[in-house]
Formats: structure tokens, C-alpha cells, sequence
């Protein structure tokens, strides 16, 4: 399959949690113009979602004004999303997935974000590159 | 801004929660606090109907986990009842569908207890 203009979609978001929404809805629109299911649909905005969420909140504040580069395109039977952005190198893809009762029994009321998009998607990358990490998450269709 | 619908009753001593729209990073603090001010008023045991609950994120079902949790460690528990197919789909591709007793009514939760 060959990569069309409407099947792909490339937006900014800034680091706050208003404008999540926005992306939510981009999304949402996106990948519904293009057929995908909504099940699917629901998936890869949820991932998306809890992806940006991390960067907001765990990365230093003096990020705070580096926009996240977004772009989703659907190609060759995957939903691949791309999230470029400034920040202190985090490989989720390292990260132990917690014991999810374990987790919030010890009293931590946050945190399962990573194994929400571990969980969802069927392949998550990283790379970090010139102070820039690229976290790319894809969906099969 | 994400909209957080809330609202409790009594049913003998079972008090029921209507949730609605989205439970995310946003509203989950504010569905925390209110499912604490029940528990702190003396509720033990919730049923918590999400029917009209369109979005949930890891910030919502850590609410879920830790205010069961809660209650666990008091004697009592938090059911689920009305879960739509939307929500229900993503807490079994998680895996916490068996993490909370889900009922098809508010009837049958309440009577389960």
C-alpha cells in the first residue's frame, strides 16, 4: 500500500493536560476517516494519550515549553504512531511492567501508563538521538 | 476540558455511583476525593455504575484499584455494575476484568452484596 496525504496525520501538542483533548479528537478523527475499527480506534487513542500524559508529567519542567511532535500514519496493515520530543532519555520499552494490584497496594495512585500502552499496542520502540527521543507506537489492523 | 459526571445514593447499605464521561488524569483526583468522602462518611460497600462512562485512563482504574483497596482492608468492596461494551473491551485487553466483581444492573450488584 502506498502512503496517501489522508492517510497520515502529523500535529503539535503542547505539555499541558488541556490540550489532550485536542489530541484525543485529532486522533479519533483521523483513524475514523480512514475505516479503522472502533475498537481499535479506542486503543490507539487511549495509548496515545497515556504516552503524552508521561512526557507532561514526568519529564523536567524546563521542557515544559518543547512542543510534541505527533504523526500517525496508517500503512502496510499498521497503525504507527510517532511521538518526537525534547526531553531527558526514557526508554519505556526497558521498564519492568508492575504487578498492577501490587502497584496501587503499595499506595502509588498513578504510574500504570506504561503498561497501558505496553499492553495495547502490539510493538513499541524507542530511540533517543541529539537530545530528541522518538517513541513509536504501532497497532496491527 | 473533560467532562466528570458524579453522583451517589443510598440503597440500604449499599451506596450506589453514577459516573459519567471521562475518567483521566484530569477528572481522577476529583472521582477519588468524592469516592474517599463516601468511604470517610462511612460507606463500605459501593457499587459504582458506568453506564455513561465514555473514556477511562490508567489515572481512573488506579482510583478504581486503590479505593477497592481501601475498602478491602475495611471489610468492604467496590463492584462494578452497566459497564458499556466500550469500557468493557478495554479492561479485558488490560486484564482487569477480573480484577472487580462486574454485574449487568445495579440490582444485581446490590443484591450481591
Amino acid at each position: 500500500m502506498t502512503l496517501t496525504e489522508n492517510r497520515i496525520i502529523t500535529f503539535t501538542t503542547e505539555r499541558k493536560h488541556a490540550d489532550l483533548d485536542s489530541v484525543k479528537e485529532k486522533i479519533t478523527t483521523f483513524l475514523t476517516k480512514n475505516n479503522v475499527h472502533s475498537d481499535l480506534v479506542s486503543t490507539v487513542e487511549l495509548s496515545l494519550y497515556e504516552a503524552i500524559i508521561n512526557i507532561i508529567d514526568h519529564e523536567p519542567k524546563k521542557y515544559i515549553l518543547k512542543p510534541i511532535n505527533t504523526t500517525c500514519m496508517i500503512n502496510n496493515g499498521c497503525i504507527t504512531i510517532e511521538l518526537v520530543y525534547e526531553g531527558n532519555k526514557f526508554d519505556m520499552t526497558k521498564v519492568k511492567l508492575p504487578d498492577i494490584v501490587a502497584h496501587f497496594k503499595k499506595g502509588k495512585k498513578r504510574g500504570l501508563g506504561i503498561y497501558f500502552i505496553r499492553t495495547l499496542m502490539d510493538k513499541v520502540e524507542y530511540s533517543y538521538s541529539d537530545g530528541m527521543n522518538k517513541l513509536t507506537l504501532i497497532k496491527k489492523t | 476540558m473533560a467532562v466528570f459526571q458524579y453522583s451517589s445514593s443510598k440503597h440500604g447499605k449499599v451506596t450506589l455511583i453514577n459516573v459519567g464521561g471521562s475518567l483521566d488524569s484530569e477528572t481522577a483526583p476529583r472521582f477519588d476525593e468524592k469516592l474517599r468522602n463516601e468511604i470517610n462518611k462511612g460507606a463500605l460497600r459501593l457499587v459504582c455504575n458506568m453506564s455513561k462512562l465514555d473514556y477511562i485512563a490508567s489515572a481512573g482504574l488506579g482510583v478504581l484499584i486503590g479505593v477497592n483497596d481501601t475498602l478491602n482492608k475495611k471489610g468492604g468492596e467496590l463492584k462494578i455494575s452497566s459497564m458499556n461494551e466500550k469500557i468493557k473491551k478495554i479492561f479485558k485487553l488490560l486484564g482487569f476484568i477480573n480484577l472487580f466483581k462486574i454485574y449487568n444492573s445495579d440490582d444485581e450488584a446490590i443484591d450481591s452484596f
